[in-house]
């Protein structure tokens, strides 16, 4: 059975005089998923979202929301919400007032019918009683809510957030972003989510993409992303990775493991995109990923623990490798479980991975360190 | 950001274009014209345009006496200075020591006394005149009883009343404009250079007034530009030697000579760039 | 050491306060209570009387005449608002940065040119011989002269003149810190113009809408200059009725209480207004 698909873009560019903000983006999402738009500041993302909402008109390609191409449709007939960054919430409305907005300007709704349902509303993102308070007497977590409820109760199809927890404590947002997620599974709408907030992203969607200089870079599930990334970009953009730079790919081992020489340490790696012996490359090793074993062993990398930094559940190892003619220092994310061994700075200790933790990438710089 | 497709976008975008060039050419377009024809050979003060003429400015022929020519027109810009500088000078001190009462002091009624100085900006200028005729009237008439004839000669129409009268409005914007700064500035800085030595008078000379300069200055402006334009009190008020509004009205309520024109022009370029001045301070401040 | 400081302290409040208290007390509070005795004086025993408020009263003229100023006032204050409404929202809300600025520039430069140049301007386009009238007969509309001064109407035309600006920086100065995301979140809950117009933008600028409506509205009842020069010997404004009684006919008396009704009435006016209108005045200054 072919999905339905909500939103949909087709090779849409959108210029700002000469500047090119989002350069032929083209992604589908389906109904019924939170997909996620993931990129540092600048990227475009904030342009792609406008565009969805009908805020700005793409220069060329086309946008479809629930089949319909809605490129000369204005905001106000788009049936797509929007969560603004800020907000947005009207200081001359009470709760109630702003939730109703949306209902009364669509009509054909009796006053108790429209107030009935922006209870309803209220009442299912946790804001029951609130109605009559005024938009500053209410927490900032409320104001997410009411801003939620706002939109949800007109039933849009896609519901577009703008960076809205963006604004809030990180305790808060912890919070509200399982509620997010809860709450979109719970009503089966879709979600459309821009967020420069990679743990956000990881956390809440089905599908991430992420972009960056107005051009997608990967379409994944967040573990896909995390795990393989596509480009270089993501590898260094996405989670915390030890990047190693200027390597010489030596061989390939088959067609998805490369080796690579850094300074006369041989590495292997999943090659990210294609390459071939002789590139420079980049590689991206995950913290968490290595295992650390006191000592000297035959299998893995030597190395003596430069510093420990206590981090609560994990420490952070800073590692420097023994051999090789150049110093590498590689992060190791050890977790305090049972097993975790004991360990001290100036310790001797072996680091070692398997090959699909670590990504090889063309370096953007191409010189070799 | 309005809802419309592009090409109704674009309509909307003409329209509101439109609208703005219709306001620009109500609002400047009397002045222009105005200028055009202080500057045409034509002694209707009118169209059509005959030539270009500098006579409406100097010139001394029996038909044609230009302003810099006509002496009662000259005597009234003197006092019309004359006056505005007594006005800037007494409204800026009394604006200074009015923001520092305010801003620094405590004081039972303050906010009563706040609202009291509001007034002489809500009152007709006509009412405030005339109480204030009214007033002096009184008290020149007891002072010559009591002191004399003569002795209240002072209070009596002329300069002194006519510097007065505007001061008591003219006051209260100093007092706003220079209050507004005073309210920003951090008493830590005054305390500072306490620390550092500086005797209390000399932190306030020093630091605080020194912080206060902009505000002072562009007070000064306002109130000169105030003083120079007032009509509605200074009417009432004035007596042998008229400022120029005074005589500017008079002589309109006869008829219009191609004279006034230049006068209207000479005006605006002196009031246009010293309010452009203002303006300019005050949009410094605004980011400041 | 301490009482000395206290004393000084207390010595310096004095120092301000005095000038301040002269100032405010001998050029303001004085002077309208003066004129607040006389208005309850005979003209020529002193004593007290009812005399001057009831010739306002029974006098069919003078109660026109404060009817007419007070509807004109009403009615410019209204149009003004009608015109600098847009202007404002054009301004704030759709010209880029730099056009703005110029639109700005555009509209502060009449206010500082004074108001008896402003309606001289006016006298030199209106009156018979004036430019409109020159220009009609040059695209051969009319064939003579027509006087256009002196009417109803150019006193509107004046008194907006003088107005716009007074009306359009209050709203300016509103509208400049509404947020445009609540513009664009009542487009996106499927809000058009004329609702997020009546629901947002208006609810919002209402403050400066308040601050400028009243301000032109005091400025419109107390005016002198435009009324007379335009009107002409028919202007009928209040405040020539207060001219006349203290300039022309010396009857300082009759001219206070004339003033002190002008004052009373648009105190209460405005109070009036803004009870009924629900608005705060310190909130919106």
């Amino acid at each position: 059975m072919p999905q339905e698909i909500d939103v949909s873009l087709v090779h849409v560019t959108k210029k700002f005089g000469d500047l090119v903000a989002v350069d032929d983006v083209s992604f589908e999402v389906p109904k019924g998923s939170f997909f996620s738009i993931l990129g540092p500041s600048g990227s475009g993302k904030t342009t792609v979202l406008r565009m969805i909402a009908g805020f700005e008109t793409p220069t060329s390609g086309d946008i479809y929301i629930g089949g319909e191409r809605v490129n000369d449709v204005p905001p106000n007939k788009r049936r797509c919400n929007m969560v603004f960054q800020r907000l947005a919430l009207f200081p001359m409305m009470d709760v109630l007032g702003n939730v109703t907005f949306g209902l009364r300007r669509r009509g054909g709704m009796s006053k108790a019918e429209m107030e009935r349902l922006a209870r309803k509303a209220l009442e299912r993102v946790g804001l029951q009683g609130l109605g009559r308070r005024k938009i500053n007497q209410i927490s900032g977590g409320q104001q997410q809510r009411v801003a939620l409820a706002r939109s949800l109760v007109l039933d849009p199809t896609v519901l577009l957030l703008d960076e809205p927890l963006g604004s809030l404590d990180l305790k808060l947002r912890q919070d509200m972003k399982l509620e997010l997620k809860h709450l979109q599974a719970r009503m089966g709408t879709t979600f459309v989510y821009i967020t420069h907030d990679q743990t956000i992203a990881l956390a809440m969607s089905d599908t991430i993409a992420v972009i960056n200089r107005g051009k997608i870079e990967q379409i994944a599930s967040p573990e896909e992303l995390y795990r393989r990334p596509a480009t270089h970009f993501v590898a260094s953009f996405v989670g915390e990775n030890n990047k190693l730079e200027g390597g010489r790919l030596v061989r390939m081992r088959d067609a998805q493991v490369c080796e690579v020489d850094f300074g006369g340490i041989l590495m292997s790696g999943r090659m990210g995109e294609p390459l071939s012996p002789g590139d420079t490359v980049d590689l991206f090793i995950r913290p968490e990923m290595i295992s650390l074993r006191p000592g000297r062993h035959e299998n893995g990398f030597p190395g003596k623990i430069e510093e420990i930094n206590f981090d609560g559940s994990h420490s952070l190892i800073v590692v420097n490798l023994l051999e090789g003619r150049a110093p590498i220092t590689i992060n190791v994310k050890l977790q305090h479980t049972e097993q975790a061994p004991e360990v001290a700075a100036g310790d001797l200790v072996t680091l070692s991975w398997r090959w699909d933790a670590a990504n090889a990438f063309r370096s953007p710089t191409g010189k070799e360190a | 950001m309005f809802a419309a497709s592009n090409s109704q976008k674009s309509l909307s975008r003409w329209l509101f274009y439109a609208y703005i060039l219709l306001i620009l050419v109500f609002t400047l377009g009397p002045l222009v014209i105005v200028t055009i024809l202080a500057f045409n050979n034509n002694p209707s003060a009118s169209f059509p345009w005959q030539g270009f003429t500098l006579d409406w400015f100097k010139s001394s022929t029996p038909d044609r006496v230009g302003l810099f020519d006509d002496a009662r027109m000259m005597a009234a810009v003197v006092s019309s200075v004359k006056v505005a500088v007594a006005v800037t000078l007494i409204s800026v001190i009394l604006g200074v020591n009015n923001a520092f009462l305010f801003v620094r002091e405590k004081f039972v009624g303050k906010e009563f006394l706040y609202m009291l100085m509001l007034g002489p900006l809500v009152v007709p200028g006509v009412v405030l005149g005339t109480s204030i005729l009214a007033f002096s009237h009184g008290i020149a008439n007891a002072l010559d009883s009591a002191l004399g004839n003569g002795a209240g000669t002072f209070l009596r129409p002329g300069f002194w009343l006519v510097v007065l009268g505007q001061v008591s409005f003219v006051a209260t914007t100093t007092t706003l404009v220079i209050t507004a700064r005073l309210k920003r500035f951090d008493l830590s800085l005054e305390e500072a250079a306490m620390d550092l030595g500086a005797t209390r008078s000399a932190a306030v000379l020093h630091v605080t007034l020194r912080f206060l300069g902009p505000a002072i200055f562009g007070a000064a402006i306002i109130a000169f530009l105030f003083s120079f334009e007032n009509f509605n009190t200074t009417y009432f008020l004035s007596g042998p030697d008229p400022t120029v509004p005074i005589i500017l009205y008079s002589r309109l309520r006869f008829g219009i000579s191609p004279e006034i024109n230049a006068v209207s022009v000479l005006m605006m370029v002196t009031t246009g760039l010293l309010g452009l001045a203002a303006s300019a301070f005050q949009k410094e401040e605004g980011l400041a | 050491m301490h009482l000395s400081t206290r004393f000084r302290r207390g010595q310096r409040l004095w120092l301000l306060l005095l000038p301040t208290l002269l100032w405010i007390g001998l050029l303001f509070v004085l002077p309208h209570i003066k004129l607040f005795l006389l208005s309850f004086m005979d003209r020529r025993s002193g004593a007290f009387t009812l005399a001057n408020y009831a010739a306002f009263f029974n006098s069919s003229l003078y109660r026109n005449v404060f009817v007419r100023t007070t509807t004109f006032s009403i009615v410019t204050t209204l149009l003004t608002l009608f015109i600098s409404f847009p202007a404002a929202f054009i301004i704030t809300k759709v010209l880029g940065r730099k056009m703005k600025a110029l639109a700005l520039i555009a509209i502060v430069l009449p206010y500082w040119v004074s108001e008896l140049i402003q309606a001289f301007t006016w006298m030199i386009l209106f009156r018979e011989t004036g430019v409109l009238s020159y220009l009609l007969q040059y695209l051969g509309i009319t064939h003579h002269n027509i006087e256009f001064l002196y009417h109803n109407s150019t006193i509107v035309v004046g008194l907006v003149y003088t107005s716009l600006l007074f009306m359009t920086i209050p709203i300016i100065n509103s509208l400049d810190t509404l947020d445009d995301s609540l513009i664009e979140a009542a487009y996106d809950l499927g809000g058009d113009f004329w609702s997020t117009m009546r629901e947002i933008i208006i609810p919002h600028a209402a403050p400066g809408i308040m601050v400028g409506s009243i301000m032109v509205f005091m400025l419109n009842l107390g005016n002198y200059v435009t009324v007379t020069l335009l009107g002409g010997k028919n202007s009928l404004w209040f405040t020539e009725s207060i001219y006349n009684q203290f300039i022309v006919r010396f009857n300082q008396n009759q001219g206070a209480a004339f003033g002190v009704i002008l004052l009373t009435f648009s105190v209460l006016f405005v109070w009036i207004v803004l009870k009924i209108t629900k608005q705060d005045l310190t909130e919106a200054m």
